[in-house]
């Protein structure tokens, strides 16, 4: 299914049976993890079928988070976003493969077996939004629900030549969100096109009091101002945003991109946000710092796996450290000794508080340059797709595919990232980027750029 | 390898055990490769002057969101918690025995 209206037109009925049928033929991508047996259907505006990403909980479904500590977990509540999808009509048909817990830039860090690009089957479809990004690409279903921590939807959008959209922190409730970074983690869709993700974002919008950072202001039509007119709007391209391991076909490709918001009447200047470079320091000592936090109540006890029956583990000590070790994943567990460490007495000056100035510093930068800007533009992500198991025994260099994407993260702004064009044959994304609770602006340019070109032939 | 380790083993048992993860000696080996790496990258910070710069407390700026003072009844109830716990006894969540029998 190409878009929510093609959905729409076959009836849910029909769409729904579609996508079964396409889930199964393309099990070989392992973009979902469970199907829902006998979906409840309800009419409303948004009356198609939907994946949900795996670390958002459901009723009537497992919950994994792509973790072995959850393989089994069914939530008893589940998510404000997907309680809002269901009034609307929405009917969630599956859970997406994941990173495990959302920690990764390829998909490969799940529990259950990496995901595949459906643009070229040996390439990651990036992550950690990776399934629902494969699924929505395969169109396994009109649109998908991610998470972006520091670029999960975004860039796998860009690796899989969809359009992936992280709303304004605080925009969208993440109760329900299995949380990672409670600072930095988001819900946003991941579509076929523009009009689609401001559908989606429109119904799961909005203040929340189950989740105390959503913000009390009212949400806008989305809709309304994708008018293709972006004349005289004025658009910054962050010059630090070129450097570092971008590829020079993706940076070309992205420049062409735009020279065509140019030829709209666009106004492009270049501007520059000072302290990008140290972006993604900040974001790898503040997330796992989190993460650390977030995931202590991963211990055995509750819910989740457990060795707390093992004969041979006598105390609670040894069952807490044993259920982790086995529990998590390499990535998880490297993550949370890592924030353990930059949160441990004698380091926290040093690290944590430390990347908490330099977060206000970068946030400063984009502070001033939407003074003089409306919106700004970038690649979303260094390079297209690279290959499954190119990087997963480098850490470091799976960090760096959220080189582009974290300050947006980090500084709580709104992001997009649309198709627009092909390197090697994969798709390149073209990242938009705006003040913060202004989503409009950005929707609007992506759709006129979306409009005027086709991405596939730049 | 540089002979350089940010992290020596040594520290990343420290580490595990203030995390409660176990770790073979492969994995304390590894962890502290990869940790180092990454300690050693995240380390430009220091080059960052932020002598005059508060610490982002939230991002958005929201201050003190109250919950309403209102008591009501929760949506799960006390059985559906308890199904969720690995092991239960009579009503409650059952553990491994907390200190060591001497």
């Amino acid at each position: 299914m190409s878009s929510i209206q093609e959905a729409l037109d076959l009836g849910v009925a029909a769409a729904i049976e579609m996508s079964r049928t396409l889930m199964d033929e393309k099990k070989v991508l392992n973009a979902v993890l469970s199907q829902v047996d006998n979906p409840k259907i309800v009419t409303g505006e948004l009356n198609v079928p939907y994946i949900c990403k795996d670390n958002i909980v459901t009723l009537g479904t497992k919950t994994t988070a792509a973790s072995k500590m959850l393989e089994n977990f069914e939530s008893p509540y589940e998510a404000t976003v997907v309680k809002k999808l269901r009034e609307a009509g929405a009917v969630m048909v599956a859970k997406a493969n994941l990173d495990e817990f959302a920690m990764g830039s390829s998909t490969e860090n799940s529990a259950f077996g990496p995901t595949k690009n459906p643009w070229d089957e040996s390439r990651v479809p990036g992550g950690s939004s990776g399934g629902s990004a494969a699924a929505v690409a395969a169109g396994l279903a009109p649109f998908a629900l991610g998470s972006d921590t520091g670029g999960s939807i975004r860039q796998p959008a860009s690796f899989c030549g969809v359009v992936g959209f992280m709303p304004t922190y605080g925009r969208v409730s993440r109760y329900g969100l299995i949380a990672m970074a409670s600072s930095l983690d988001r819900i946003g869709p991941i579509a076929n096109n523009v009009e689609d993700a401001a559908r989606v974002l429109q119904v799961i919008a909005g203040h929340d009091e189950n989740d105390s950072t959503t913000v009390d202001i009212p949400v806008p039509d989305y809709t309304k101002v994708l008018t293709g007119d972006i004349r005289g709007l004025k658009i910054g391209v962050p010059k630090e945003y070129w450097s570092e391991g971008v590829d020079e076909r993706v940076a070309a490709t992205v420049k062409k991109a735009i020279e065509q918001l140019q030829k709209l009447g666009a106004v492009v200047k270049d501007v520059s946000l000072p302290h990008s470079h140290f972006a993604l320091s900040t974001y790898y000592i503040l997330q796992p710092a989190e993460v650390s936090a977030n995931l202590a109540r991963y211990d055995g006890v509750r819910y989740g796996f457990s060795l707390g029956a093992d004969k041979k583990i006598e105390n609670i000590k040894d069952m807490y450290c044993e259920t982790r070790a086995r529990g998590f994943g390499a990535e998880v567990k490297r993550r949370i000794m890592l924030g353990t460490y930059t949160l441990s007495a004698g380091f926290r000056d040093a690290y944590y508080d430390k990347a908490q100035r330099v977060r206000t510093l970068i946030n400063q930068d984009f502070e001033k340059v939407f003074k003089d800007v409306d919106v700004l533009v970038s690649p979303t992500t260094p390079t297209v797709a690279f290959k499954l198991g190119e990087r997963t025994q480098h850490p470091l260099e799976m960090y760096k595919a959220d080189l582009l994407t974290c300050p947006a993260s980090l500084a709580g702004i709104p992001g997009i990232s649309v198709p627009c064009g092909l390197v090697d044959g994969m798709p390149v994304g073209l990242q938009i980027m705006g003040r913060q609770f202004d989503e409009e602006t950005i929707l609007r340019v992506a759709h006129a750029y979306e409009q005027s070109v086709d991405w596939r032939e730049q | 390898m540089s002979d350089k380790q940010t992290l020596p083993e040594k520290e990343v048992e420290w580490v595990a055990r203030l995390a409660y993860i176990s770790l073979t000696p492969d994995e304390t080996k590894n962890y502290a490769d990869d940790l180092s790496r990454v300690l050693d990258y995240i380390g430009e910070l220091q080059k960052v002057d932020t002598s005059q710069t508060e610490e982002t407390r939230q991002i958005t700026g929201l201050k003190d969101i109250m919950a309403k003072d209102k008591v009501e009844p929760t949506v799960i109830d006390r059985e559906t918690y308890l199904e969720q716990a690995p092991m239960q006894e009579q009503g409650f969540i059952k553990v491994k025995s907390v200190f060591n029998r001497e």
